[in-house]
């Protein structure tokens, strides 16, 4: 059993002792340990999002020719702290003539959103955060939760009562609902492959011989796998698909009104989606937690950094993309999107299909 | 939009009616930057001038020295010095180069790509640091002066430049790579923008603007001043008249400035820089126009002296104020997106509009 | 290109100690029955070479209209500017030959409230110079077609690059920023906020 899976079993244990010892109904554990699993996850979602932009920046600073953060901390590894700390300090203003209501509640909702959609990452062979849950739908939930983000889009986008916002809002919509299609199509054929909608059965599929066994050799996957990228970049509006925020031409796109902690909210979420699409796709072609070196790890490491490891190699190569790439135009983004990119997902789901049907 | 705008370079509004994400109309409002230099010219002297000459056009200081100084001293019936012309056509190129990557990097971001912005900085640097040395200053030199320089070249400036010209043609390439043979930019820029020649000619468009157009007007060969006309340089033109044919316009006019500045160092001649000028300036009554070629289009000052010792009348003609004015005419059925990155390959300064 | 430069050149030497230039002999051929129908010709002019004509307010469209007619005709105006000359404005156009080094410029003189017509029938270009003289100098084009202010805020009192101008701080121009005051009612959301 991994560390994480043996800190929670010894906590749920001596909880019901105490528990039991203070004459509070057992069904109290079970409430305790789902806030803690939520305040976990949602400390971790920040913890992550927190390096991502560090990192990032890094990143940028490294392909762009520049330094980057270095003054806060040691090699400024504190300097996104200092950021974050910064916005929670900030004034929150409410545009004069916002609807207050919607303004609150889309960066809210959107960080929820994004939020949800890491209680179906298998973490772990054993223990996977959702376990009480079991979720046998994975990408079906999965699927269900990234489009919902749109709503919380359209709500700041709207609620800001600012053109921009509104423009913003409206073109992240058109996207996301639309990239959604082609993004389905491909997520179906590793479905159909695998025969299950469990990122957890996927993920153990490819385990067997690690490296080898992955989704990513199959080259009828190829297609879908690409597919799969283009959306989710798509998706989580990085940069040749960033036009809901585009800086040139929408300020700050949906959230040109934001500032404090509902920006931050949201400036979180962007980047907790950001690595949420890399594990996912380290979970359907990457092998997920398992070993690139077979099964069981000959390195003995806890499994879920693996998983951690390849969504971020996942992670930067959108950003490499992002900082490489101009922006798409509105009408060229569909064109792309319903011209190519959904004929090519259908193709590909037929050649999975007749795959499937001899393999 | 605007006039606090991320990028409307400056603080230009523009009065948009937008059906969707189709523009329908654009009225540019301009006058934000407004700072009344050609009023402030007539209280001061002939010499305190030169600075706020620099304040036309911020990217290109200059190519607006070059003007303003020779404006006065065709009045004073001055000629400078040869060494003085080659210094000044040297300086003039390598200000159109540090100004068209200025534009370079601007496009870019305006389309999104952010990175070639920070990799034309790189190369501007190079630039920046020698002017630094030349003029102690890195953005509004106040290098030239009525009759010559502030100083001499400094000694391993040639050094530096020579440096400079080897590198830089393959940093074009690197450019040109990333961003100009992209895919997503080519159709961003490409039939977008259109601006035809009868119509840059009815609104006095000149500079890459034109030439992208398939006018191959260049003052620096249409009426040559200095030491250009022994100078051997392309005036690049393409005829597609979209955004893309003045993006390449200024990448090949990048490459032709490096050309001139080879020139130069090879032809650059010995001798003072400066050529004795009366203490206090007093042209004889009179009025000049001067033009030159600014990295934007046609830069010309009129002058018109009273035989005192300060401007009676001074007048730019800034090129972008003219070419902001054909842009209306380019955003026909453009998408907001297109508004900016057209906008961007027109090239304006604010500071050279508003004055 | 270069042979297309060099021509326009010739004509036009520079001098080392610039004089009045008078009139070359080819224009007194071009403009000559335009000095019948009463426009001035002046004699002296710009340094360089560069030939001027002056006229009359109501003579400047037909003699703007007459250069962009001409065999090689002054097509492109470059410039426009005006100018206090103490007693009487002036209007400047600088026009070019096409796309050639040849530079013209016809002058108007008129009254210090006087009245030019509009030049931007022939070239849409005059639209903003025409604006920015109108505010500058406080003459007026007739038939501009959107006469506002251009570079100077709404409002504004005098005509700043006349020479008798004086900065007032009387007058100093001052809008009531209507956002600064209340901006809910600026924004016209009282109704809203009221329920």
């Amino acid at each position: 059993m991994s560390p994480i899976g043996l800190i929670a079993t010894w906590l749920r244990a001596l909880l019901t002792g105490w528990f039991r010892a203070w004459h509070i109904p057992a069904v109290f554990v079970d409430i305790l340990a789902w806030i803690v699993g939520g305040v976990v996850i949602l400390l971790m979602i920040t913890l992550i999002a927190l390096i991502l932009i560090y990192v990032l920046r890094k990143v940028a600073a490294y392909i762009q020719g520049r330094i980057g953060p270095e003054r806060v901390g040691p090699y400024g590894l504190f300097q996104t702290v200092m950021d974050a700390l910064k916005l929670l300090q900030k004034e929150d203003i409410v545009p004069a003539g916002a609807d207050k209501i919607l303004h609150t509640l889309g960066p809210v909702v959107f960080f929820f959103v994004c939020t949800m959609g890491y209680l179906v990452i298998p973490w772990e062979s054993q223990a996977t955060i959702a376990r009480q849950v079991d979720l046998n739908i994975g990408v079906l939930f999965l699927l269900a939760f990234s489009s919902l983000g749109v709503i919380g889009v359209l709500m700041g986008g709207w609620g800001s009562n600012n053109k921009w916002s509104l423009l913003g809002a409206l073109r992240g919509a058109a996207q996301m609902i639309s990239y959604e299609i082609p993004m389905l199509l491909a997520l179906v054929c590793v479905v159909l492959m695998a025969g299950s909608l469990s990122l957890e059965v996927i993920t153990e599929q490819q385990k067997a011989l690690g490296l080898l066994s992955w989704n990513l050799w199959k080259p009828w996957l190829w297609l879908p796998m690409i597919l799969f990228l283009i959306t989710a970049a798509a998706e989580i509006n990085v940069t040749p698909f960033d036009i809901p925020e585009a800086e040139s031409e929408l300020v700050a796109g949906y959230h040109t009104e934001y500032s404090g902690m509902k920006f931050a909210l949201y400036f979180l979420a962007e980047f907790s989606n950001n690595f949420l699409v890399g594990l996912i796709f380290a979970v359907l072609f990457l092998g997920g937690w398992s070993s690139p070196f077979g099964h069981p790890d000959p390195l003995y490491l806890p499994e879920f950094l693996w998983l951690v490891g390849k969504a971020m190699v996942v992670v930067l190569f959108l950003m490499w993309v992002r900082w490489t790439l101009p922006r798409l135009r509105v009408d060229q983004l569909m064109a792309l999107c319903w011209k190519l990119l959904l004929p090519a997902a259908f193709v590909s789901l037929v050649i999975v299909s007749i795959v499937g049907l001899y393999l | 939009m605007g006039p606090q705008h991320p990028s409307t370079h400056g603080v230009l509004r523009l009065i948009l009616t937008i059906d969707g994400e189709k523009v329908r109309s654009v009225v540019p409002d301009i006058g934000y930057l407004h700072s009344s230099l050609e009023k402030i010219a007539e209280q001061l002297d002939y010499r305190q001038y030169l600075p706020y000459a620099d304040r036309y056009d911020y990217l290109n200081a200059m190519g607006n020295e070059l003007c303003y100084v020779r404006a006065v001293e065709t009045l004073l019936g001055i000629e400078p010095t040869p060494r003085c012309q080659w210094i000044r056509v040297m300086m003039a190129e390598m200000n159109r180069i540090a100004s068209h990557l200025v534009y370079y990097g601007a496009l870019a971001i305006d389309t999104g790509a952010t990175t070639v912005l920070l990799y034309c900085f790189r190369e501007r640097e190079m630039l920046l640091n020698l002017f630094e040395a030349a003029a102690g200053q890195r953005l509004m030199y106040h290098y030239f002066r009525v009759g010559g320089l502030r100083n001499d070249l400094p000694p391993d400036f040639c050094e530096g430049l020579r440096a400079f010209c080897k590198v830089f043609p393959r940093m074009v390439a690197e450019y040109d790579k990333l961003l100009t043979k992209n895919r997503i930019f080519r159709s961003r820029t490409e039939s977008v923008g259109y601006l035809s020649p009868e119509t840059a000619l009815a609104y006095g468009v000149t500079g890459p603007c034109l030439r992208g157009a398939g006018v191959p007007y260049d003052v620096r060969r249409a009426d040559p001043y200095y030491v250009y006309p022994e100078l051997e340089f392309d005036v690049p033109t393409y005829t597609e008249s979209d955004s893309m044919a003045r993006h390449l316009v200024r990448q090949e006019e990048m490459l032709q400035s490096v050309r001139i500045l080879e020139q130069c160092l090879d032809h650059l001649p010995g001798g003072e820089v400066n050529v004795k000028v009366p203490r206090r300036l007093k042209p004889d009554p009179g009025e000049v126009y001067a033009r030159v070629e600014s990295p934007r289009g046609e830069l010309g000052c009129y002058l018109v002296s009273d035989g005192s010792d300060h401007p009676y009348r001074l007048h730019m003609r800034t090129p972008s104020y003219y070419n902001l004015q054909a842009y209306p005419e380019m955003c026909t059925d453009a998408w907001i997106a297109d508004l900016v990155a057209i906008l961007g390959s027109v090239d304006i300064m604010l500071g050279d509009v508003d004055r | 290109m270069s042979d297309q430069s060099q021509e326009p050149q010739a004509p036009e030497e520079v001098e080392e100690t610039p004089a009045v230039v008078p009139l070359p002999d080819e224009w007194q051929a071009v403009v000559g029955d335009l000095l019948a129908e009463g426009n001035s010709v002046d004699q002296g002019g710009l340094r360089r070479g560069v030939p001027e004509l002056v006229t009359t307010p109501d003579q400047v469209l037909g003699l703007l209209e007459r250069l962009r007619s001409l065999d090689e005709p002054y097509n492109r105006l470059t410039d426009m500017c005006g100018a206090d000359l103490g007693d009487h404005l002036q209007v400047l156009y600088f026009l070019c030959q096409g796309y050639t080094g040849k530079l013209l410029v016809v002058k108007v003189n008129l009254a210090r409230d006087g009245e030019v017509p509009t030049a931007t029938g022939l070239w849409p270009v005059a639209n903003w110079p025409e604006r920015e003289i109108m505010e500058m100098f406080g003459m007026t084009f007739t038939g501009h077609p959107e006469p506002a202010h251009l570079l100077l805020p709404e409002g504004w009192v005098g005509y700043p690059l006349r020479k008798d101008y004086v900065y007032d701080r009387e007058h100093e121009w001052t809008r009531p920023d209507p956002m600064r005051e209340d901006p809910e009612q600026a924004l016209g959301l009282e109704e809203e906020d009221s329920e």
